[in-house]
């Protein structure tokens, strides 16, 4: 896969969580300074994305489900990675059940959640059974066709900003750190895990990557303060979708759509497709090699039907919050610990070779 | 084979075939054998040409060799490559000493059109001469087009029972040689399957059978043709088809021409712009009159939105069946006029026209906006490069209706997203759909 093709799709999986949850749970976990909560999410991923690449430059050619099959055994590979599995299957859930509601809300009010969930879960299925190759040319096309919607809804309002109330900026304790909703917004990082599933031959560099890491940051404060600078904290921390709100409270004359929020809704969910693709081909090749060894469509059909029907089990905000808080565990583990294993292996690697 | 036996079996052969002659003929002094087919080969031209050859020759056996040795195409063929050389119009010869056939070549009748200009494929700025049905004037047009010491040319002679000659161009140092060997292997393997049109030649190739987009550039223009071989293409030529096949096609055919370069940088920019807005209209315009008409009309501007009602007032079925029906019609339209005679096209013009402009309106069975709509994106359709693509575009159109139907914004979108992974996964001769260039391994968007 190429150097760009990567970065379009490293960006794009980090987009799709900043545009559904991320907002949210950052406007939730701070009430002043909420440059600082994002700042520290940034730096964590910066380093724990340094250890992980770093990890995986040592086994050129191999996904991490390899590498520590081959390195510690299979059974301490699928001990280690079952709750990465879990991770990215729940995470897919919670995501596509998270737009879906947003789907529903400003498009499609009388339609069924279960049609639209179909339509909208079939696509990532089938992408994810063609493979990362073709998930990433997906990307690319998406990237450039949807991108200009992403950039638009997020800065119509511009006209609507109120600067004070970026004030007060400086928050000196750092209470947010007890909150659980902080952790629940680190979701938003756990992006750079894929790069250890593409399995390139030639190791990626952090360095190449900058340009991607630049500018997800950008589009991370945008989201947090594009609300926050219209609506200000205490309006901000009610809403649900605060980045699609914030897109309605413009006017504009010379666009015939009347309904902007649609723009917003548009671009996200089109982005979390391409997200749900990713996290689900990382599901089924982790699956196949470790766990379940099978043909792809009969894993895809299986692992799609689990989620399909979970997903629908889940009813109303305060469950999926709920769900999102439990899953954060996980994802903290996936975030901290794998990083650190590909790094020691890494280094095991590296010394035993000379 | 037997040096006898051959005469016999070729004439129990071809017995009954009142074309099929066994003649006597002078050839450099001697009396010989000639078989041929009397419709495919010109005999008289044939002899005075090989006489002119052998001026200031003695009349020999001799001569006669050298003769084959300018003529002579194939050393020791088998009786099913006789039968097969035969069919494409050469004559066979028995050695008058050894009895062993000789195959020569021969002068054709005058059944083949001249060189002329192109007829369905029209460029301003270009040359205008076109491919013709014969495979040598053929290949002859693309060696004066390209004049390089590269460029290759291999010949395949496929079929068991029918015989097709099919040409594989291509430049040694342009062309990925993945494509070329991917090409030829599949020709070379599949050297007794019957060819008799392009789909056979593609499935042949490993085409998918039931693709949406084209996945070959198919042009009657030599011009065109030498510059997809400049930019790394194969061509593929095919005895008695009037068009080259370009392999394979990505998805920046779908709005290049490749003699837009003849053009100043400037205009060629805005051609492109000009042909991607199409595809745009062409493909959403349907559907988004669906999402705007009756599954998400808040999305307009209110003053809009009573407008569009408005022009629908009276019309007594739902939008999605009002735009299918008059898509229906306009397929049938496109349809008739492509295969009817110069003189009577016109008349399915008007007809359609009055039906489709006016007396439809005044009935009230569409909207005049439904009118406009689908005319614009008629016209949208036409502007995609190449007659194929336009094709899977007018295909692809009533995807996006059905599902924007039923999921209204998101349908479109979900039917846009689906075409583009639908492109991503397409991958023909080793090359992706979705690769901006077919030289290099890298394929990006």
């Amino acid at each position: 896969m190429s150097k760009r093709l990567l970065g379009a799709l490293f960006v794009q999986i980090h987009l799709a969580a900043i545009l559904s949850f991320y907002a949210t749970k950052v406007i939730e976990t701070t009430s002043s300074g909420h440059w600082e909560a994002i700042a520290i999410g940034c730096l964590l991923e910066l380093l724990l994305a340094w250890l992980y690449l770093k990890g995986l430059s040592a086994f050129p050619g191999r996904h991490i489900g390899e590498i520590i099959r081959e390195t510690v055994g299979a059974w301490a590979a699928r001990a280690l990675l079952l709750p990465f599995v879990a991770f990215l299957f729940f995470y897919v859930i919670l995501q596509s059940r998270y737009q879906l509601v947003k789907i529903n809300i400003v498009m499609l009010p009388s339609t069924p959640l279960w049609a639209v969930l179909m339509l909208y879960m079939a696509l990532p299925i089938y992408a994810a059974v063609k493979g990362i190759q073709t998930i990433a040319r997906l990307g690319a096309a998406l990237f450039l066709s949807f991108m200009p919607f992403v950039v638009f809804s997020m800065f119509i309002s511009y006209s609507n900003f109120e600067w004070r109330n970026i004030f007060p900026v400086w928050r000196s304790d750092p209470a947010f750190l007890a909150q659980p909703s902080f952790y629940t917004s680190l979701f938003a990082f756990s992006g750079f895990l894929f790069l250890g599933m593409v399995s390139s031959r030639k190791p990626v560099k952090l360095r190449k990557l900058w340009p991607a890491m630049a500018l997800v940051t950008v589009f991370q404060f945008a989201s947090v303060y594009v609300p926050l600078l219209i609506f200000g904290q205490e309006t901000a921390a009610r809403f649900q979708y605060p980045v699609t709100m914030a897109s309605d409270t413009v006017d504009l004359e010379w666009v015939i759509f009347d309904w902007l929020p649609t723009f917003s809704v548009v671009s996200s969910s089109a982005l979390g497709i391409v997200e749900s693709s990713v996290r689900i081909w990382m599901i089924l090749t982790l699956l196949r090699k470790l766990y379940l060894p099978m043909g792809d469509k009969w894993l895809a059909g299986l692992v799609g039907i689990a989620m399909f029907f979970l997903s629908l089990r889940i009813h109303g905000m305060q469950m999926l919050d709920r769900f999102f808080a439990l899953s954060a565990t996980l994802c903290l583990y996936s975030m901290i610990v794998l990083p650190l294993v590909l790094a020691l292996l890494g280094r095991y690697k590296r010394r035993s070779s000379g | 084979m037997a040096t006898r036996g051959w005469e016999q079996l070729l004439v129990e052969k071809f017995q009954g075939n009142a074309d099929f002659a066994i003649k006597q003929a002078v050839i450099a002094g001697r009396a010989v054998a000639v078989y041929m087919f009397e419709s495919i080969v010109d005999l008289p031209a044939t002899l005075e040409r090989m006489d002119q050859s052998l001026v200031g020759l003695r009349p020999d056996i001799r001569a006669l060799e050298q003769l084959a040795d300018l003529y002579r195409l194939r050393a020791d063929p088998t009786l099913t490559e006789l039968a097969h050389l035969l069919l494409q119009g050469k004559l066979v010869i028995r050695h008058p000493e050894s009895g062993e056939p000789m195959v020569f070549k021969a002068e054709p009748p005058a059944i083949t059109r001249p060189v002329s200009s192109a007829e369905n494929e029209n460029r301003i700025q270009g040359a205008n001469d076109a491919f013709t049905e014969e495979l040598q004037i053929n290949i002859g047009l693309l060696r004066k087009n390209l004049k390089r010491q590269d460029l290759m040319i291999v010949k395949y002679s496929l079929g068991s029972t029918s015989c097709r000659e099919v040409a594989l161009v291509y430049l040694r140092s342009e062309t990925n040689p993945e494509i070329v060997r991917a090409v030829d292997d599949r020709l070379k393997q599949n050297k007794r399957r019957d060819i008799r049109q392009v789909d056979d030649l593609l499935g042949l190739l490993g085409h998918p059978r039931f693709a949406l987009v084209a996945t070959y550039v198919s042009t009657e223009l030599p011009e065109e043709a030498a510059q997809n071989l400049l930019d790394g293409k194969a061509v593929l030529l095919l005895d008695q088809f009037p068009n080259a096949l370009a392999v394979p096609a990505i998805v920046r055919d779908v709005w290049s021409i490749k003699t837009d370069h003849n053009y100043p940088q400037t205009y060629l920019a805005f051609f492109r712009f000009i042909r991607l807005i199409g595809i745009v209209f062409a493909i959403v315009m349907p559907g988004l009159y669906v999402v705007l008409n009756s599954v998400n009309p808040e999305l307009l501007r209110i003053q809009l939105a009573l407008s569009v009602a408005k022009s629908r007032e009276g019309v007594p079925y739902p939008a999605f069946i009002e735009v299918l029906l008059m898509l229906l019609v306009l397929e049938m339209v496109i349809e008739a006029t492509t295969r009817l005679p110069k003189s009577i096209g016109p008349t399915i013009t008007m007809i359609g026209g009055i039906i489709l402009g006016q007396a439809i309106v005044q009935a009230k069975l569409v909207s005049n906006l439904l009118i406009i709509i689908l005319a614009a994106s008629t016209i949208a359709n036409f502007t995609v490069a190449g007659y194929l693509n336009t094709i899977g575009i007018r295909i692809f159109k009533y995807v996006v209706l059905f599902v924007s139907a039923a999921f209204g914004i998101l349908g479109l979108e979900v039917a846009v997203i689906w075409m583009f992974l639908y492109f991503a996964g397409l991958k023909t001769l080793t090359v992706p759909y979705l690769s901006l260039s077919v030289k290099g391994s890298k394929a990006d968007e």
